[in-house]
């Protein structure tokens, strides 16, 4: 009877095991990735604060120039309402230690990435409100990862259409509130472009410059909610299993030296499921060193440590990312 | 600042001043010090000397302020008129006031609200420059509206208003010591900085030169170089 009852709780544990490999197998056929884990959360900001920061003048040394009370009178032109499109591309090739951004299994496993941006970037006008301004800005990007080095990774390669709406109100002493609306679309290039995974984001931020000499640095507190949209979700799970509330903290700094600027960065996020008992803690640490050739085209090296910690099992990660990038821009 | 319905106060004065007044009967002239109250009939002047600054509060209005620069000698002929000798002022007014401005050679109106910044030029004509707010020049003849970042020439000629031309602004406020030199800030920092944030966004080009000073009622343009030399 015990013998009988064993091999019944074993068959059990095989099936059990069959179950989950041929579950696991079906899903790796599809896409293991999670949607929640977006790639760069750093970049987007990064790339934010270029376009509001405009390009950096030379400094003025003689000082001969500065006899008049009136200050250095340099002649400029400016456009009536500021409206500028912005072209970019970007190109990064990098090592990823844990690309599957998992806590444990066959899949937590290193390989190369190489990832592709094109952007695009409307500047709809900048408003001096008296005292304040606003700058709505429009970006449609679409972004390719591809991975190599390990077929494992054979299915995980995505790609990314975004499109982000932002209104930002600058006030004096480097404040600055954003209200902003993302959509994000990833989709399956192995299944011809099929999407596998959307959110819509609203959010609000508050946020503060420093300056000291030619060192910025910034604050800024944001929260969202992100409704989601998953097409490969385990069954009895719903499509909106990842619709989350998010407040995030990022602190930043650039320091150029010569043609050089280093830019470390710190995000840490919190994040609650709305449909899942779950809570999770992420956070990234980011350090860019970036070389400008020209105003349309700088080379850099960078490195990415992103952790989570969940409350939920088998949620957690390390990830670190390192490689090198190259960004072609123009202003029109 | 002084409140709504304070007097004409002198803030900041830095370095040596006088006021001097035009009445016999209020005497000769005497040094400013901070803090002291304007009471003097009108005219007066006002003359600093060189590395000497001097700041009026809530003159003409409650709010306003108006900065004088060094080596500077204005007649205050009446509360919106001011006689240039020679010499640099700030004002920086809220509600739409309608100036006199005057030299030896020249005679203006300026109407509008905002922040300026006005100099005599060697041929007794002016040079003014708008931070901030909407301002109307006027020599009688010919009349010009300047927008945030707009510098014109006004000459002693009733013809001679120049072209308006855009200055790089946030360069102009980390340099100009009729914003820097006094310790109190103006009410219109925040729309000061707003206007520049906004030019910076509407961006195109940097000329690579800056305006050396002006010469028979024409703009001196200095190509800016590793070692700077005159165009």
């Amino acid at each position: 009877m015990n013998i009988k009852k064993k091999l019944s709780n074993f068959s059990l544990l095989i099936l059990l095991c069959i179950n989950f490999l041929f579950a696991y197998e079906t899903s790796a056929q599809t896409n293991l990735r999670r949607g929640d884990i977006r790639p760069n959360p750093l970049d987007e900001i990064r790339y934010r604060q270029t376009i509001q920061q405009g390009r950096p003048a030379k400094p003025i040394t003689n000082s001969g120039f500065g006899k008049s009370d009136l200050g250095i009178q340099r002649p400029v032109e400016a456009k009536k309402t500021g409206f500028a499109y912005h072209l970019g591309f970007d190109s990064k090739l990098y090592f990823s230690n844990n690309p599957a951004s998992i806590d444990r299994g066959d899949l937590k496993e290193p390989c190369g990435l190489w990832e592709n941006s094109f952007r695009n970037t409307f500047l709809l006008g900048a408003f001096d409100l008296g005292g304040a301004t606003f700058s709505p800005i429009a970006n449609l990007s679409y972004t390719k990862f591809t991975h190599f080095g390990d077929e494992l990774f054979d299915n995980f390669d995505f790609d990314t259409l975004g499109l982000n709406f932002a209104g930002i109100f600058q006030y004096g002493q480097g404040w600055s509130v954003r209200a902003g609306l993302g959509l994000t679309f990833d989709l399956n290039p192995r299944e011809g472009l099929e999407r596998q995974y959307h959110q819509v984001s609203p959010s609000i931020a508050l946020g503060k410059g420093f300056k000291m000499g030619t060192v910025q640095s910034f604050i800024e507190w944001s929260i969202a909610y992100n409704f989601t949209d998953s097409a490969y979700v385990i069954a009895g799970f719903p499509d909106d299993e990842l619709n989350r509330f998010e407040t995030a903290f990022t602190f930043g700094v650039n320091i150029p030296f010569n043609k050089f600027e280093l830019s470390p960065f710190l995000r840490f996020s919190y994040n609650s499921y709305s449909n899942q008992d779950r809570n999770d803690f992420m956070s990234n640490l980011g350090l860019d060193l970036k070389y400008t050739f020209s105003n349309w085209f700088y080379l850099k090296l960078f490195a990415n440590l992103s952790t989570r910690q969940s409350d939920m099992d088998n949620m957690d990660f390390n990830r670190f990312d390192s490689g090198l990038g190259a960004s072609l821009n123009a202003k029109f | 600042m002084g409140s709504a319905k304070d007097g004409p106060v002198f803030g900041m004065v830095s370095g040596k001043c006088f006021l001097q007044p035009k009445n016999k009967v209020d005497g000769n002239s005497f040094p400013i010090s901070n803090g002291f109250k304007l009471a003097n009939r009108f005219p007066f002047a006002l003359v600093s000397r060189g590395d000497s600054y001097l700041e009026i509060y809530n003159f003409p209005q409650s709010g306003n302020t108006l900065r004088i620069g060094q080596s500077s000698a204005i007649e205050i002929q009446d509360k919106s008129r001011l006689y240039f000798f020679q010499g640099s002022a700030l004002i920086s007014q809220r509600e739409i006031t309608k100036w006199k401005l005057e030299t030896e050679a020249t005679l203006i109106e300026a109407k509008g609200s905002g922040t300026w910044l006005i100099e005599t030029t060697e041929k007794r004509g002016f040079k003014i420059i708008l931070l901030e707010g909407d301002l109307e020049i006027t020599n009688g003849q010919k009349s010009a509206f300047l927008n945030s970042g707009d510098l014109l020439l006004v000459g002693d000629q009733k013809d001679q208003v120049s072209q308006k031309i855009q200055i790089d602004l946030p360069l102009l406020i980390k340099t100009c010591r009729l914003l820097n030199r006094f310790e109190s800030e103006l009410a219109s920092t925040s729309h000061i900085i707003s206007a520049a944030q906004v030019q910076v966004l509407r961006l195109k080009k940097r000329y690579e030169a800056v305006v050396g000073g002006v010469k028979d009622n024409k703009l001196q343009i200095w190509a800016i170089k590793e070692t700077t030399s005159s165009k």
